[in-house]
């Protein structure tokens, strides 16, 4: 392998930070439960040298380490103390060995499907009606996807989020912001109720609401497994969409298609650059205004919370607690804002769960393919919840929900805080 | 032996899963924390001692060497195999086996990370004292292995000081258990002995650990200084006046820097020295010695104190002494860190010394210290890319050492000779002392297999 | 020329005539288990040392090093004996580094010179070691057999005070491991396998160790009770709480008598410190001891508590006591096999007094009758006790006994495993035998 061709030169660089201090492997979740080198991040960068140097070759072994050792989820990076961006790396490598050794057929034709707004929408038809043709919980129980359990992921939405509600959302009275919301594919085809739940805050604080009806997905997804080109579409539809300098900001519901649109999109564009692959100026340019314009939905609540419209206490409490993504916490560094605004509502008493930050195990496909390590870290997680002894769980993003619902006893909600906002606004409970 | 032959063997010994013979593999477990590179022949993980035994008796058997291994976070090379052979990875051996509060004794495997058991034993309100800033990650038979110390060790001593009992095993295989839970077991004091050894003598495969009820009260004060030598002055002071806080720690402008910048705990980057003093124990009388400390820093021009009014602040003030290391890699990509210790009043006049080094050599140098114990960390920064500076590294590095020893000091306060500081070993012992040393060697390994080429250099070297 | 005058012209040549003595009277001073060297020299150097090793090493002679005897009586017969070998003159202080709290000294100064001297210098230190024989225990002694006291509850033992050593090994080399700092890892710790070695791994000639400030404050309580499950009651409390006591003693009824004091059992507590914590500590513990039900409390200061201290450390000096047993076992387990050790005695009418150190595992049994007329009762109950004491991760030795017991008990108590690896260091280190041959762990 060439020496130019893993990794753009600005990544590159990263390799030569890394002092092998191991301290990152103490944040791993996937070492906790492997206990190997090639787990840890350490490990992976020097694979990563190795690899960049030449004085490695790439193999199916170190492929393996690459996709079945790591989820991805950035907490080595947010406590490495060179600043290593590992995670910058690891991508890198799991592009050279997909275009290598190609990836899993459903693999690729999910992302496909993701990339592609219309077939996605049509396979949730099918998948609906398929589901309720020859599903059933008999047989559902039987059927895993790796560490999911398939009776207990969330039925298809009836009709795909971005159907169901106008482009424009307008607030009573004057707006007194503009935002773009970014729903992603999570809440466009399984989450719909978070999706409402997000324009009705956001109505009822006096907020418009613009919902670009034929976003894409974030890419991130795509990107993680390697099929840069194919995410590379995704990025482009996206930045077109929602690279605006007229609106306030761009809110996202979900960790990881925040840390994309925030975080990665900008790198990875130069990163191709440095590839080979055109990368104009303007597309760098709007890479860099949609990231100075997005926020996490409780971030831009947070923010403006003076808007909120009173909401009275009914004499129940709810106790509720609070799982940190790691695109969120780690990836982006909140942490504050969705525990505030949970904190803000009367009918919900917040206990703080122990280990909140660590990783719940999904790692969306990471799941489904190395369910027995998956399973291992969602665990540790889920004992973790049931010591809170709360009625609630809540979470920004619907791949932690996903997971962690799968595993967590059913009397448990799992919620995105701003379902609790909305209930409450509503003066529900 | 042909080895396939011997990947054979081992997998019969710890099941195929925890035989790693692949090119990746090897390349993984050829590095630790400093700069040496070496790859195994090939890697094995038990799960129990008699996994180990098993092993080790094959390898002696077939004068196979054998090296073992912990989180592999050595600093002088101590984890690395030098001379190929079995990398014996002890991760998997996680487990803490018996928490025996009432005889104030823990009994874990060696594979347990040390702040894990730590954490564990802050439920019960009980404390393992060793801290080392490494602690998240190293593994407690990693400490042993090294004798780390840590900021507390001026209080409370060393690893060695609190690992009473281990089973170990042998060159040859056999399993003999050491020292206990109770104290004073007649005979030589071999756990003395095995502590800092580095791996040559024995594989630790259970330790008895001494654990303590946690203090009553502590008090952590971050006192800022404009000049290195009053920050030095001051500890020598306190010490003089007969206080002995729980820790003495100092860092340096460059260090105060790169920490700020990897953690934003609040370190005031124009300072030129901070110290971090931490009080523990009873509370009683704890604001008399704090005012006594208090007045020494100002006798010695302190600028600014800060105590620490909870845990988040204290734990605040740690985060950022604990993670200096890993954070000056910002600064530049690649650091050869000292050990040297000297007597702590000679402080400030070897940190002099460091200083005119580092312009000697043109490399820049950040201080980390324990300065309560006089064990400095020059962190000498430089890019392993550029083969001139790497030599100019060494010869620094040497001279630190050289510096160290005339001033009554030592060259390895915590973390080990490995290989890296075997040419140093010369300067600090006569080849008799070397001969009387590789007396324990020999009736430990006789057939010199247990991570060899590590602490004592060659006797010819030595002359 | 016979080999005994042979011997007598060597030693003469190296140390001089004046320190070499044969003399039958006064030799008979230097006996070990009833055997007589067939000299005793007084070397004035550590190269006399070396000299005087070396030519021993090359004749194969046995060699005892010794200071001013307190615990000769300790360890098995020797296999062998041709010299004693006194390190009395080998006793100044060679670095006292005030600033740094740290001392050099050699190992013939006694411990009790060395304090005084301390105590005496700038703001005043101490070396915070506390073993018995208070006035004659020399350093080297000391270190040799690990010698420990009721304050180790708080500052720990040699192996944690010592920062370096010099000795002289089995053939004569002159050696130095350590050094003056704290913290050092360079090379192997030789420092802590010479520590407790007995003599036999080489001679120790000098220790560095590390000095503690002298406290400010210090005071004695002494709770008394007339059962001995309260009195472990409270040492078990104390012992878990955060309290910081720098010695708790728990003793039976014929040991406090001894001391003259009252109550079947007593729990004595030495509080050093800073005065807040010293006075607070007294209340506390003596508020402890009453909810405990203890039935008389009593604060010792000055010099009443010096004395008092000093007697439970030389306890065995003052009784004569002929067989002294040192028992370690877990900590929890300190009341239990106290009272075990009662009973059995008694049962077996053997006069026996008990001291411990109750937070540490470590119980010292004075049998106070002369036994040597009717050993097997006392053989017995040495086994007994033994096997009691290891039944919980411990053992026994026998600190002194008279030599004709030695043949029917197992002085080191029960051996352990890693006795074979005890075994090959004294092969590597003293092939021939010359230091102590016979006296130590296995026949070593």
């Amino acid at each position: 392998m060439e020496k130019k061709d893993v990794f753009g030169e600005n990544t590159r660089e990263n390799i030569y930070h890394c002092i092998k201090c191991g301290l990152c492997i103490a944040h791993c979740p996937v070492y906790k439960e492997v206990l190997l080198e090639e787990a840890t991040p350490r490990g992976k960068v020097q694979l990563s040298r190795y690899l960049s140097e030449g004085s490695l070759e790439l193999s199916e072994d170190v492929k393996e380490a690459f996709f079945s050792t790591c989820l991805l989820c950035g907490s080595c990076v947010a406590n490495c103390p060179s600043g290593v961006h590992g995670d910058h790396l690891f991508s890198g490598v799991r592009w050279r060995a997909a275009q290598r050794y190609g990836i899993d057929w459903k693999k690729k034709m999910m992302f496909q499907l993701l990339a592609s707004k219309w077939m996605m929408s049509t396979s949730a038809w099918f998948g609906k009606w398929a589901r309720s043709i020859f599903g059933g919980p008999w047989i559902e129980a039987k059927l895993n996807a790796g560490a999911l359990n398939i009776e207990k992921i969330p039925p298809f939405n009836d009709q795909p989020f971005s159907e169901t509600i106008p482009d424009v959302v307008k607030p009573e009275g004057t707006a007194k912001a503009k935002v773009m919301y970014f729903h992603g594919c999570a809440t466009n085809y399984l989450y719909g109720a978070i999706g409402q739940a997000v324009v009705d805050v956001l109505k009822k604080m006096g907020v418009e609401v613009i919902i670009p009806r034929d976003q894409s997905c974030c890419g991130l997804p795509i990107f993680m497994s390697g099929e840069r080109e194919t995410s590379l579409r995704c990025i482009r539809d996206t930045l077109k969409l929602f690279a605006r300098a007229d609106v306030d900001a761009v809110v996202v519901d979900c960790a990881t298609c925040g840390a994309a649109l925030k975080n990665e999109y900008a790198h990875l564009l130069r990163d191709m650059r440095q590839l080979g692959e055109k990368v104009t100026d303007e597309e760098l340019r709007a890479a860099e205004l949609l990231s100075a314009k997005l926020k996490d939905v409780t971030v831009f609540i947070d923010e403006h919370k003076e808007w909120l419209p009173e909401m009275k206490a009914n004499g129940n409490k709810l106790r509720v607690t609070y799982h940190d993504p790691c695109h969120l916490v780690k990836g982006q560094k909140i942490s504050a804002q969705p525990r505030n605004l949970l904190k803000a509502i009367p009918t919900v008493e917040y206990v703080e769960l122990p280990g909140a930050s660590d990783c719940c195990g999904g790692g969306g496909s990471f799941q489904v393919e190395h369910a027995d390590t998956s399973r291992k870290i969602t665990k540790r997680k889920v004992d973790s919840i049931l010591e809170t002894g709360a009625d609630v769980l809540t979470t920004c993003c619907p791949g932690c929900n996903l997971t962690i619902s799968n595993h967590l006893d059913p009397a448990i909600k799992v919620l995105h805080p701003v379902q609790l906002l909305q209930k409450a606004l509503n003066g529900s409970q | 032996m042909e080895k396939d032959t011997m990947i054979g063997e081992l997998v019969r010994f710890v099941g195929r899963e925890n035989v790693l013979s692949s090119e990746m593999h090897y390349r993984l477990y050829e590095y630790d924390a400093s700069l040496i590179r070496s790859k195994p022949d090939c890697i094995v993980l038990p799960t129990s001692t008699e996994q180990v035994s098993k092993v080790v008796k094959f390898a002696h058997d077939n004068r196979i060497r054998v090296i073992a291994r912990g989180a592999g976070t050595n600093l002088s090379g101590g984890s690395v195999s030098i001379q190929g052979g079995i990398a014996i990875v002890l991760t998997k051996m996680n487990q803490i086996l018996d928490m025996d509060i009432e005889n104030q004794r823990v009994v874990v495997q060696p594979g347990v990370i040390t702040l894990d058991l730590k954490n564990v034993l802050a439920r019960h309100g009980y404390l393992y004292q060793p801290d080392p800033a490494s602690e998240k990650v190293t593994t407690i038979g990693g400490n042993f292995g090294e004798n780390a110390g840590g900021p507390h060790c001026l209080k409370y001593g060393v690893t060695s000081n609190h690992v009473l009992g281990a089973e170990i095993v042998l060159s040859d295989g056999q399993v003999v258990q050491v020292g206990g839970k109770a104290l004073d077991n007649p005979g030589y004091d071999l756990m003395g002995v095995l502590g800092a050894s580095e791996g040559t003598l024995a594989i630790v495969t259970k330790a008895v650990l001494r654990i303590m009820p946690k203090a009553e009260a502590v008090k952590t004060m971050l006192c800022i200084y404009n000049s290195i030598e009053d920050g030095g002055n001051t500890v020598t002071a306190i010490i003089g006046e007969g206080i002995i806080p729980a820790t003495l720690e100092m860092m340096d402008n460059l260090t105060i820097k790169a920490v700020e910048e990897a953690y934003r705990v609040g370190f005031p980057i124009d300072a030129a020295a901070i110290l971090i003093i931490e009080l523990d124990g009873l509370k009683d009388g704890m604001e008399r010695l704090t005012e006594r400390i208090l007045a020494i820093c100002r006798q010695h021009n302190v600028r600014e104190i800060r105590v620490a009014k909870d845990q988040a602040e204290r734990d605040k003030i740690w985060a950022g002494r604990k993670g200096a290391f890993g954070a000056v890699g910002r600064l530049h990509p690649n650091y050869l860190v000292n050990d040297g210790t000297v007597p702590r009043t000679r402080l400030p006049e070897t940190l002099a010394k460091v200083v005119e080094i580092g312009k000697k050599y043109n490399l820049p140098i950040a201080n980390v210290f324990h300065a309560g114990d006089g064990n400095l960390h020059p962190l000498i920064l430089f890019d392993e890319r550029d083969k001139d500076e790497l030599e100019r590294v060494h010869a620094a590095a040497t001279e630190i050492m050289k510096v160290c020893v005339e001033m009554g000091g030592t060259i390895s306060g915590e973390h080990g000779i490995g290989v890296e500081k075997l040419h140093g070993m010369s300067m600090i012992f006569s080849p008799k002392d070397i001969a009387a040393m590789k007396k324990v060697k020999e009736a430990f390994d006789p057939l010199n297999l247990m991570n060899p080429g590590k602490v004592l250099p060659e006797t010819e070297k030595a002359a | 020329m016979s080999s005994a005058n042979r011997l007598a012209s060597a030693l003469k040549e190296v140390v001089g005539e004046a320190n070499v003595i044969q003399d039958p009277d006064r030799i008979k001073a230097y006996a070990v288990d009833g055997l007589t060297p067939n000299a005793a020299v007084s070397p004035g150097s550590v190269e006399e040392i070396s000299k005087l090793l070396a030519y021993a090493n090359s004749e194969k002679l046995a060699v005892v090093p010794r200071g001013n005897g307190t615990k000769m009586a300790q360890g098995g017969v020797p296999r062998k004996l041709d010299v004693v070998l006194s390190l009395l003159r080998i006793n100044r202080i060679t670095e006292h580094d005030v600033p740094n709290l740290s001392l050099s000294v050699q190992a013939g100064m006694t411990l009790s010179a060395v304090q005084e001297k301390l105590a005496a210098t700038g703001k005043g230190s101490f070396l915070p070691l506390d073993p018995p024989y208070t006035d004659e225990a020399t350093i080297g002694g000391i270190i040799a057999t690990n010698g420990s006291g009721p304050r180790r509850y708080l500052y720990n033992t040699a192996r944690d005070l010592l920062l370096g050593l010099k000795a002289v090994s089995p053939n004569g080399d002159i050696v130095a491991f350590g050094g003056k700092t704290v913290k050092n890892v360079s090379g192997y710790d030789m420092t802590k396998l010479m520590v407790g070695s007995w003599g036999a791994l080489g001679v120790i000639t000098e220790i560095t160790t590390k000095l503690l400030p002298l406290p400010e404050a210090s005071a004695t309580l002494l709770v008394s009770f007339e059962t001995l499950a309260k009195a472990g009651s409270l040492t078990r409390k104390v012992l878990h709480s955060a309290l910081l006591p720098s010695a708790m003693e728990l003793m039976d009824a014929k040991a406090t008598g001894q001391l003259g004091e009252k109550g079947k059992y007593l729990v004595a507590f030495n509080l050093e410190g800073v005065g807040e914590a010293v006075e607070r500590q007294v209340k506390e513990i003596g508020e402890m001891g009453k909810k405990e039900g203890a039935i008389h409390t009593k604060a010792l200061n000055g010099q009443e508590e010096r004395s008092f201290w000093l007697r439970v450390r030389d306890f065995a000096l003052a009784t004569k006591a002929p067989v002294v047993l040192k028992s370690n076992f877990v900590i929890s387990r300190q009341a239990e096999i106290l009272g075990n050790y009662e009973n059995w005695a008694q049962a077996a009418g053997i006069g026996c007094a008990f001291i411990g150190h109750a937070g540490n595992g470590i119980l010292t049994s004075y049998i106070l009758e002369n036994v040597v007329a009717q050993p097997d009762p006392v053989v017995d109950l040495i086994a007994k006790f033994t096997a009691e004491a290891a039944k919980h991760d411990g053992n026994l030795v026998v600190e002194s006994c008279p030599s004709e017991l030695k043949a029917k008990i197992s002085v080191w108590g029960q051996p352990r495993t890693d006795v074979v690896v005890m075994r090959r260091l004294k092969e590597k280190m003293d092939p021939f035998g010359v230091l102590n041959p016979g006296r130590f762990v296995g026949g070593l």
